[in-house]
C-alpha cells in the first residue's frame, strides 16, 4: 500500500508543480486563479489518499474546509477582475 | 474461505486503483495547465480533476473507513465540491471572456458574441454600426452582469 501512496503522491506532486509553474508564469491573473484551484484540488486529493492508505481519519476536517473555502478566493478574485475591466 | 480477509484485499485493491486514477486525472490537469494556449482551454483542463479527482478520493476514504461519520463528511466534501467548482469555473470563464488576453482566433464558435450582437440590435443600434465600440461593450456588460 505504501507503493500506492508513493505513486499517487508523485502524480499529485507533479500536478502541483505544474500548477505552481502556471501560477508563477501567468500570464494573466485569471490563469493564476485557475492554477491555484488546481493546486488546492491536488493538496485535497493527496490528503485524502494518504488518509485512506494509512488507515486514519485525522485530516478529514481539513478536507472539508479545503473543499468549502477554495471557492471564496477564486470567486472574489474573478469578480474583482470583472469590475476592474468594466471601468 | 476467509471472507473478511477477502473483503479487505478487495478494498485495498479498490483504494489503490481509485487513488492512482485520481492521480492520473490530476496529472492530466497539470499537463493541460502547462501545455494549453489560452485561459479558456486551461480552465477546461483544470476544472475536471477538481470534481472527478475529488469524488474518487472521497470514495477511497469511504472504502478505507466504511463508518457513518466518515461517510457523512466525505459526502459533504463531494457535495461542496460539486456545488462550488462549477460556480468558480463559471466566474473565471466570465472574467476570461472579457479580458484582453482572449484568443478569439482559437475559438471555433462564439455564441456569446452572437448574443451580444443581438442585444445591440435590440437596444436600437439596428444598423449594427458602432462608432467607438462602447455600444457592444455595454451590451457585454448588460449580458454578463445578469450572470
Amino acid at each position: 500500500m505504501q507503493i500506492v501512496l508513493l505513486v499517487a503522491g508523485g502524480l499529485f506532486g507533479l500536478a502541483a508543480v505544474a500548477a505552481l509553474y502556471r501560477i508563477i508564469r501567468g500570464p494573466s491573473a485569471i490563469d493564476r486563479i485557475v492554477a491555484a484551484d488546481v493546486l488546492n484540488a491536488s493538496i485535497l486529493c493527496l490528503l485524502g489518499v494518504e488518509m485512506a492508505v494509512n488507515q486514519h481519519t485525522n485530516t478529514l476536517p481539513v478536507l472539508l474546509v479545503l473543499a468549502l473555502f477554495a471557492i471564496v478566493g477564486s470567486i472574489s478574485a474573478a469578480r474583482f477582475l470583472a469590475w476592474k475591466e468594466e471601468g | 474461505m476467509d471472507w473478511f480477509a477477502l473483503a479487505q484485499t478487495v478494498a485495498e485493491w479498490a483504494i489503490a486503483i481509485l487513488a492512482i486514477l485520481a492521480g492520473i486525472m490530476s496529472l492530466a490537469a497539470g499537463v493541460g495547465l502547462i501545455r494549453f494556449k489560452d485561459t479558456l482551454t486551461r480552465l477546461h483542463a483544470g476544472a475536471k480533476p477538481q470534481v472527478l479527482g475529488v469524488l474518487l478520493v472521497a470514495l477511497t476514504v469511504v472504502i478505507a473507513h466504511p463508518t457513518l461519520p466518515v461517510m457523512a463528511i466525505a459526502f459533504l466534501v463531494a457535495v461542496f465540491q460539486l456545488l462550488t467548482q462549477p460556480i468558480g469555473a463559471h466566474m473565471a470563464a466570465r472574467a476570461a471572456y472579457r479580458s484582453p488576453n482572449l484568443r478569439k482566433d482559437l475559438l471555433l464558435a462564439d455564441e456569446l458574441a452572437d448574443d451580444v450582437q443581438a442585444a445591440d440590435e435590440h437596444a436600437g443600434n439596428a444598423d449594427g454600426t458602432d462608432k467607438d465600440g462602447s455600444g457592444s461593450r455595454s451590451a457585454i456588460a448588460r449580458l454578463l452582469g445578469r450572470f
